[in-house]
């Protein structure tokens, strides 16, 4: 009897320390992955602080404000050295990213030349008003690619 | 003395684009020559930073942005052309 009771009083603490080695295990796995997540969540707002500062006043105002003043005169393009300028500045600003991230950079970097490059030769290759109609139509495609590639990088990142 | 380099483009030419097309701009009107002072053509409105840098890439690899840009004037009747081609020099 008195050998049962020792032996049922062996299981039980084997059975207690146990269970504290298990909870302690639990307790370590969870505190790494909160660790983990505060880390990550910390990367991600100090990334989104970066694409703020480098994208958001360019694709909420300069390139939507600079794309209206674009009109068509005497069958050219006029009133887009602001959009060209833009494209510049846009491709200058990204070279964090160039250490950060360089497939994003350089995607952007590209978009951003084809329509500096298209705008500064423009009005050499057009000859009528419907080529410039055209024209108009080519550069919102151009903008279109920089927002797409923009917004593609940043969003897996929210 | 200053040393002048007056660029020549097609005179229908408004804009300049391509780093490659830069490139083989300075290879054929610049060279091995000494030069302080580069002319852009007044017919010539836009200059795009492709084109800038393809055109100063051998300086800015050899002599880096700084020294270009404090020791090589850029001349354009063109306002525009001398600060957008000076803000692409990087």
């Amino acid at each position: 009897m008195i050998f049962i009771k020792l032996s049922v009083g062996i299981v039980l603490n084997v059975v207690a320390v146990v269970l504290s080695v298990v909870s302690l295990v639990f307790t370590q796995i969870n505190r790494r992955k909160n660790e983990e997540l505060t880390l990550q969540i910390s990367r991600q707002t100090l990334e989104a602080k970066f694409y703020e500062s480098i994208f958001e006043e360019m694709l909420v105002l300069k390139i939507p404000e600079s794309r209206n003043k674009i009109c068509i005169v005497d069958n050219k393009i006029a009133h887009h050295l602001d959009l060209f300028d833009i494209m510049g500045e846009l491709k200058k600003k990204s070279i964090y990213f160039r250490y950060r991230n360089k497939d994003f950079y350089n995607s952007l970097k590209e978009s951003c030349t084809l329509l500096e490059d298209y705008l500064a030769k423009v009005n050499d290759n057009i000859d009528s008003g419907v080529e410039a109609y055209d024209s108009l139509g080519r550069i919102d495609d151009y903008i279109q690619e920089i927002y797409k590639i923009i917004f593609e990088n940043y969003l897996p990142h929210q | 003395m200053s040393n002048v380099i007056n660029l020549e483009f097609d005179k229908t030419l408004t804009g300049l684009a391509g780093f490659e097309y830069g490139e083989k701009v300075f290879k054929q009107q610049v060279g091995n020559k000494e030069f302080d002072t580069i002319v852009f053509p007044s017919n010539i409105e836009l200059v795009a930073s492709s084109f800038t840098q393809g055109f100063f890439k051998t300086l800015l690899e050899k002599k880096g942005a700084d020294y270009i840009l404090n020791h090589i004037k850029i001349v354009s009747k063109n306002e525009n052309v001398v600060r957008k081609v000076r803000s692409d020099i990087y």
